[in-house]
């Protein structure tokens, strides 16, 4: 064995520990190493000191590891070296110092030395200059309480330390916490101190403890360090972010003591479910459940929850335990308190308490023990007070978890024959439902989203449980008023304890679990007074069974011929199955916005075919304005106007005439009119309009010119060409046009275009550079698309590229960079990375967090995701602070399900809760006292549908026209944002200002449009349910100057990467890193 | 060893499909290289299981946008398109596909087949055996499949195969009666003839036959006879009002037989139902299978029925003459006999038990065309012709 042995590297371990990494070669078999200290380095006889160490040996490496207790033992001066038995003989060994720097480690007011340059590993020992204070004893008890003590170390030359206070920092929101409680003893020199997190909750990140201590004269603040053999305690829970974590105290990397909050992710019950059950409306879980670690009395299990999978709604069961575990939850439908409403699935948890925190746990059914069969069933539920009906199914989920499935298929039905005779439907079928004590009212027709219903004739049978029923309607005799041209389902009511509830009559008792296509009845025809009436029977998808009521009368569009200066066609026509010869017939033209109709007789009647001309004279004389127009064709039957829409019948005459350019003709300028059959429903279409840019025959050729062009001239183009562009071109204000005056104030390796349309709205934003503003679809606009290397995007492609090309978008050969016109989270998006032909060469994002959204939601791949922030961040500017009269900002989001009718608006939950915010006086009094104006800014939808809904408001609230500003004003001139779900908050945010989230429709939301974050724990603000809360919540933001509170600091972590205003810079760089 | 088929389209649906997709599973099993060439190509994957060993070749892509890549030249797109409307040279007019085919299809395929250097090819319908004769390498063992007797193709087929399928190395036919039928046509010729069924997979599930369902799946072509078994039907429902037939299928006489199911007033017991790819789980929820064909060479679908002991009402035509043992374990109708067809009908509708025992010896009696019989004689068959080779 080589006597050299070197000392490569020493450091601090946690635990108060170090470890020493020495490099010896040995081919024999060591027994054991121990560590020796003495005067000398060498074999004498002198006094040495040997010390309890560990060591371990892998290869040629000796790592030892010593505590601070045993090397604070070495006398000051000593020198290091080893003791190695081996063969059973102990030898000295010395140690070679081949430390590259100075080694130091202070604790219990001493500080040793290992310095580089001696040559031997000499340990040289001082007392500490600077006061150190060391924590020894931590311990935890319940209502998060943590006593801490420890002994105050003097420094050599300090004299009365006096301790001011005691703190906790958040590292990274800097913001502290003052701890009150806290005793010296400066004679025998200890300290305590006790912290209450129930005073002062904690949210995440590292708070380390400090304190500010008077030495001599003077401040000086002090890290308390953690002096305990184990590195880490684990504290009592607490709730956060709606889940269970607990207190955790800790040495840090700078051995102080620290504290922070750890999510628990242990489970603590097991399940043994013996029974699901669903008898006379009462639901039963019966099993025994197990509980581990249950610190105090207090925690228990407190409940069983059904919680919905999309809209997260909550349904409380209570429990009952017994001292052996067993338990039973029950809930009683009766109860309108507990009503599974919203349909799909309902998973199923129990709720355990633990320090005054419900902590869920999904209820498993893995067990062996337990059989399906008795967790499974689907029965009815049903509420008479509410009049509410559901089926509800029990199963065993993939992951083996208990849930629920909710529908609204109630009865098992089958329509085992539908007569379709003269003029009559007789239905004839069965309903029943083993597990419901109900009887069969009748059977109607209900007119789909309508009010109409068609009474019919029913006889019902009960047989064994089983309800045969016919029903007939006779076509002949109804009135037919109200029903023509719509169509109509057959609704069933059923009685269930006195109480009606209508159902859809589905016919879903064999196993053709799609009939639509399957089973096909023959049109029945009625003469009803004299008009030709035509039913049509079938089902839906769903197998729900229906009626479309129209006339018989058919018209097909024979011949179209484009002259010179005007249309003809020829329409031949049937009623009843027998050809019309009469001259009372005409073609009606209807525009959906507009009320009238318009009139055309036929040219000639011949042969049983109508012939028409259209021609400019014509359309004047009409009247015709611009728009699409669809084309019926009416007679009169015994008096009744009979209609139908002109379809194609012909597959050629269709295809020859499917596009608006196929007969269009000139009428003045750039405005055409044109026939054109509907290819998919083969309806004939009139329309006037101007030429589209692709249907204009020269574009194409300007098109392939400029393709030609760039071809020939690519090679004496030196720079590279950036489109870049946003919103169709139509706007300069977003990230498009961010990043465009980035590059054109910072870099000049490449040409960059701004793609704009003539009537930009931020007209004023392009003027200063419009040598590089490209018009779109001008020719120099075709040609540079040829020429470009990148299509640089806001919104989508069509930003950039030609009109003419827009209906091409899969075959777009151009390479894509994805800038974004938002932070993806909170609104689910139809996006993927094979959108636009594949070519997305890098996407935008803001922060890791979108990047996996990207990656995992819809399956880009790592490298096609740069996270650099969006560009518009980079010239986000607060202006909220110089304003005299600050500013609160209402943005609510759109809801696309609240639309078309008044009614259903103006009684929508949105409407009124919105409503009844603006006019709340106690928020009136706010805005006045405190001097404020609270600007509206409600969707474009609403501003141009419903702005009068919002009118007489206080003089206060501004209700925000958007032809008149910007949002990104709105956001640098406010100072609080009030919203529900808009990502207009990640630009108000990235500015460090206060957000409040008003979601009283949460559930709503998430079955509408879902999200890709929890809109309950991950947002960068305040929530509130009710407007109460959100009015505590802004007279909070009022009364502390609408200071951002720091914990969402650490929430943004999760959005924005980084906040330098360097984010166009990234992006540059990083598409220049594209080969 | 390697092995080529050359089919229509694998990713399509039916009996020569499955046929080909079966054999095909069971040479990857045996560890032969296998490769089907596909003319067509109609969906991403194929709609029976291949084994993933297998390589596919398909030479168009029919799928919708597909034919292109997004960087093909217009010029060339121009020449394709022209191309495709040339109708085939090829191909014999009279066969089925016919108007399926056209040159640019001609162009690839014969490129392909001169391609085969080695190994077996095997190929599927009368044309493709011809053009296997005249394109293929002369080391390519060429074998043949025939579904027909030799008297059913039109006269310019058979003078074609007179004097093409003398030069193949083997020929395979469905039946004794097409065997002796082309060892007789071609006897000058050198080509060995094979007596090979379509082979299947017995499920492990038997239908009940406790449901009042009688099915029917095919092509909704005027050779399968489906307006025969409507008429068939409908006098059934006079007398048995309860019962259902589903037709699952896809085609042009769908419009025609629809009306004649309204003529009927049948409309509540008679469905086209679409085509399916479980056709097998609904056969299990059937209780009697009915084949009307006017002409059937082979009748894989009556096997599969079987295999699930489903009991089959079937013209007597060829092929399921020799798959169906009459009053044994299914019933043959007088090939065109509505009246019969019915009263067949009638009979398994109304004994039960009469259908049980009928499907369990069905089931019993297809075990012949299961893999182990019918793979060992294509193992066989293989083996034979690489001596052959060997020794010429």
């Amino acid at each position: 064995m080589k006597n050299n042995v070197f000392l490569e590297k020493i450091y601090r371990l946690k635990n108060r520990r170090i470890k020493l990494i020495l490099n010896m070669e040995t081919r024999e078999t060591i027994d054991h190493v121990g560590i020796i200290v003495g005067p000398t380095p060498k074999a004498d006889h002198s006094f040495k000191h040997s010390l309890n160490s560990s060591y371990k040996i892998i290869d040629n490496n000796l790592e030892i590891i010593i505590s601070y207790k045993e090397f604070s033992k070495i006398p000051d001066g000593s020198i290091i070296g080893l003791m190695i038995t081996s063969e059973n003989q102990a030898r000295y060994i010395e140690i070679i110092n081949h430390l590259k720097k100075k080694f130091s480690v202070s604790f219990s007011g001493e500080t040793y030395l290992i310095s580089e340059k001696e040559d031997r590993i000499k340990v040289c020992k001082k007392s500490s200059k600077g006061l150190i204070l060391e924590c020894d004893e931590i311990l935890s008890y319940k209502g998060k309480r943590f006593e801490l003590s420890g002994i105050l170390y003097n420094g050599s030359n300090i004299h009365e330390p006096k301790i001011n206070n005691v703190y906790l920092q958040n590292e990274d929101t800097k913001e502290k916490v003052f701890i009150e409680n806290f005793t010296v003893n400066y004679s025998v020199n200890t300290f305590k101190i006790s912290i209450n997190l129930n005073i002062h909750p904690l949210y995440e990140g590292e708070w380390n403890l400090f304190s500010t201590i008077n030495v001599n004269n003077k401040d000086e603040i002090t890290s308390i360090l953690f002096c305990k053999e184990q590195s880490k305690l684990q504290g009592d829970y607490l709730e956060y972010n709606n889940s269970l974590h607990y207190y955790e105290v800790y040495e840090n990397k700078q051995s102080q003591v620290a504290f922070h909050i750890v999510k628990n992710k242990r489970k603590f019950i097991s399940f043994d479910i013996n029974g699901v059950a669903l008898e006379r409306n009462l639901l039963t879980i019966q099993g025994f459940l197990q509980v581990s670690l249950i610190s105090s009395k207090e925690d228990k299990v407190t409940n069983i929850i059904f919680m919905n999978r999309d809209t997260k709604e909550k349904v409380n069961l209570p429990i009952d335990i017994d001292n052996n575990g067993a338990f039973s939850a029950k809930i009683s439908f009766d109860d309108e308190n507990n009503l599974i409403k919203e349909n799909g699935t309902w998973d199923v948890f129990a709720a355990l308490c633990i320090s005054g925190v419900n902590e869920l746990t999904r209820i498993n059914i893995n067990s062996n023990q337990t059989s399906e069969e008795f967790i499974s069933f689907s029965k009815p539920i049903y509420n008479n007070q509410l009049g509410f009906i559901k089926n509800v199914r029990s199963y065993k989920t993939v992951g083996g978890n208990l849930a629920l499935h909710v529908t609204d298929q109630i009865v098992t039905c089958d329509i085992t024959k539908a007569e379709l005779e003269d003029g009559r439907t007789i239905v004839n079928g069965f309903v029943f439902n083993g597990d419901l004590d109900f009887s069969l009212k009748d059977i109607h027709l209900q007119k789909i989203n309508g009010e109409e219903k068609i009474i019919c004739k029913n006889e019902v049978k009960k047989d064994n449980n089983l309800f045969y029923f016919k029903t007939e309607i006779d076509w002949g005799t109804i009135n037919i008023k109200e029903i023509i041209d719509s169509d109509f389902q057959f609704i069933i009511t059923i009685i269930v304890k006195d109480k009606e509830y209508p159902l859809e009559l589905v016919s879903n008792f064999d196993d053709i679990s799609n009939k639509s296509r399957a089973i096909i009845y023959p049109l029945l025809r009625a003469n009803n007074n004299g008009y030709p009436l035509q039913v049509r029977h079938f089902y839906n998808r769903k197998n729900a069974f229906l009626v479309s009521i129209g006339n018989t009368l058919n018209a097909y569009c024979i011949a179209l011929r484009k002259r010179r200066k005007e249309l003809e066609f020829e329409i031949s026509s049937d009623i009843d199955q027998t050809l019309i010869n009469s001259n009372d017939v005409e073609l009606v033209l209807k525009n959906r916005n507009l009320d009238n109709e318009i009139k055309l007789s036929p040219q000639k009647n011949a042969n049983n075919k109508y012939l028409f001309r259209i021609n400019e004279s014509l359309i004047k004389n009409l009247g015709l304005s611009i728009g699409s127009y669809e084309i019926f064709f009416a007679i009169k039957v015994n008096n009744f106007g009979v209609m139908t829409r002109v379809k194609g019948i012909d597959a050629r005459i269709i295809e020859r005439n499917s596009t608006f350019k196929s007969n269009a003709i000139r009428m003045n300028e750039n405005i055409y009119y044109s026939l054109l059959i509907d290819q998919k429903s083969t309806s004939l279409n009139f329309e006037i309009r101007e030429l589209k840019v692709i249907e204009k025959s020269g574009e194409k050729i300007k098109f392939l010119l400029a393709k030609g062009l760039a071809k020939m001239t690519r090679r004496f183009i030196k720079k590279p060409v950036w489109l870049i562009g946003e919103n169709l071109g139509e706007i300069a204000q977003d990230n498009g046009f961010a990043f465009f005056q980035y590059c054109m104030k910072t870099e000049n390796s490449e040409k960059y275009y701004y793609v704009s349309k003539q009537d930009n709205k931020n007209a004023e934003n392009i003027k200063p550079y419009h040598a590089n503003v490209l018009l779109y679809d001008s020719f120099k606009h075709y040609f540079l698309y040829w020429v470009c290397q990148y299509l640089i995007v806001s919104h989508g492609i069509r930003d950039t590229i030609p009109s003419i090309v827009h209906n091409k978008l899969n075959n777009n050969p151009k390479r894509i960079i994805y800038l974004q016109h938002g932070i993806i989270a909170m609104k689910k998006l139809q996006f993927n990375k094979d959108s636009y032909n594949g070519k997305i060469k890098k996407f935008v994002v803001s922060s890791v967090h979108e990047k996996n959204i990207l990656i995992e939601k819809m399956n880009f791949k790592p490298k096609q995701v740069m996270v650099t922030g969006l560009s518009r961040f980079d010239n986000l500017i607060d202006k909220s602070k110089d304003n005299k009269i600050k500013e609160i900002l209402l943005i609510p989001t759109w809801r696309e399900w609240l639309i078309d009718s008044k009614t259903e608006f103006l009684t929508s939950e949105f409407y009124n809760q919105y409503i009844g915010l603006l006019r709340d006086p106690h928020l009136h009094g706010i805005l006045e006292k405190y001097n404020l104006i609270l600007k509206f800014f409600p969707h474009i939808e609403i501003q141009r549908k419903y702005m009068d809904s919002f009118s007489s408001l206080n003089e206060r609230i501004e209700v925000v026209n958007i032809d008149k500003t910007t949002v990104r004003d709105l956001i640098q001139e406010s100072s609080l944002l009030i919203t529900d779900y808009s990502s207009v908050v990640f630009d108000f945010n990235y500015l460090r200002k206060p957000v409040v989230f008003f979601q009283f429709d949460l559930h709503d939301y998430l079955r509408h449009r879902g999200s890709y974050v929890d809109l309950r724990t991950d947002l960068i603000g305040d929530i509130a349910d009710t407007k109460l809360e959100l009015l505590n919540y802004i007279s909070e933001y009022v009364k502390t100057d609408f200071k951002y509170k720091p914990i969402y600091n650490i929430k943004s972590k999760k959005y924005y990467a980084y906040h330098d205003q360097e984010n166009s810079k990234r992006i540059y760089e990083e598409i220049k890193k594209i080969k | 060893m390697k092995i080529t088929f050359l089919v229509y389209n694998i990713y399509g649906m039916g009996g020569t499909v499955r046929t080909v997709a079966n054999i095909a599973n069971f040479f990857a099993s045996k560890d032969y290289l296998v490769e089907i060439i596909s003319i067509r190509r109609t969906s991403e994957n194929p709609l029976f299981i291949l084994d993933p060993k297998i390589k596919l070749t398909p030479l168009i892509d029919a799928r919708r946008g597909m034919l292109f890549r997004a960087n093909t030249p217009g010029y060339k797109k121009f020449l394709i398109n022209l191309l495709l409307k040339i109708p085939s040279i090829l191909i014999d007019k009279n066969e089925d596909l016919y108007k399926m085919f056209n040159l640019f299809i001609d162009l690839k395929l014969r490129s392909v087949i001169k391609r085969i250097n080695k190994g077996v090819l095997i190929t599927t319908i009368p044309s493709f055996n011809i053009l296997s004769v005249k394109y293929s390498n002369k080391a390519v063992i060429k074998i043949g499949q025939e579904h027909k007797f030799f008297e059913a193709h039109p006269e310019g087929l058979q003078k074609k195969i007179k004097k093409y399928y003398g030069k193949l190395d083997g020929l395979t036919c469905l039946t004794s009666s097409d065997k002796a039928n082309y060892e007789d046509v071609l006897k000058e010729g050198q080509v060995k003839i094979y007596k090979i069924e379509n082979a299947t997979h017995i499920p492990e599930e038997t239908a009940k036959l406790d449901k009042k369902v009688i099915i029917a799946a095919g092509r909704f072509s005027y050779e399968k006879g489906y307006d025969l078994l409507i008429l068939a039907f409908s006098e059934v429902i006079k007398k048995h009002p309860d019962w259902k037939l589903k037709i699952f299928g896809t085609g042009g006489e769908e419009e025609s037989l629809r009306n004649l199911i309204f003529e009927q007033k049948a409309y509540n017991n008679i469905y086209l139902m679409p085509k399916t790819d479980k056709i097998i789980k609904e056969m299990i929820n059937s209780s009697v299978y009915a084949l009307s064909s006017r002409s059937e060479s082979f009748g894989m679908v009556l096997i599969e029925a079987m295999s699930v002991g489903v009991p089959c009402v079937s013209f007597a035509c060829t092929g399921p003459r020799e798959v169906i043992l009459d009053h044994v374990d299914g019933l043959l109708v007088e090939e065109g006999n509505i009246e019969d067809f019915t009263n067949s009908l009638l009979t398994l509708i109304e004994s039960e038990s009469l259908r049980k025992e009928m499907g369990t010896k069905a089931k019993e009696n297809v075990e012949r065309y299961t893999f182990n019989i019918v793979g060992g004689k294509w193992e066989e068959l293989i083996q034979e012709q690489v001596k052959q080779k060997q020794k010429s």
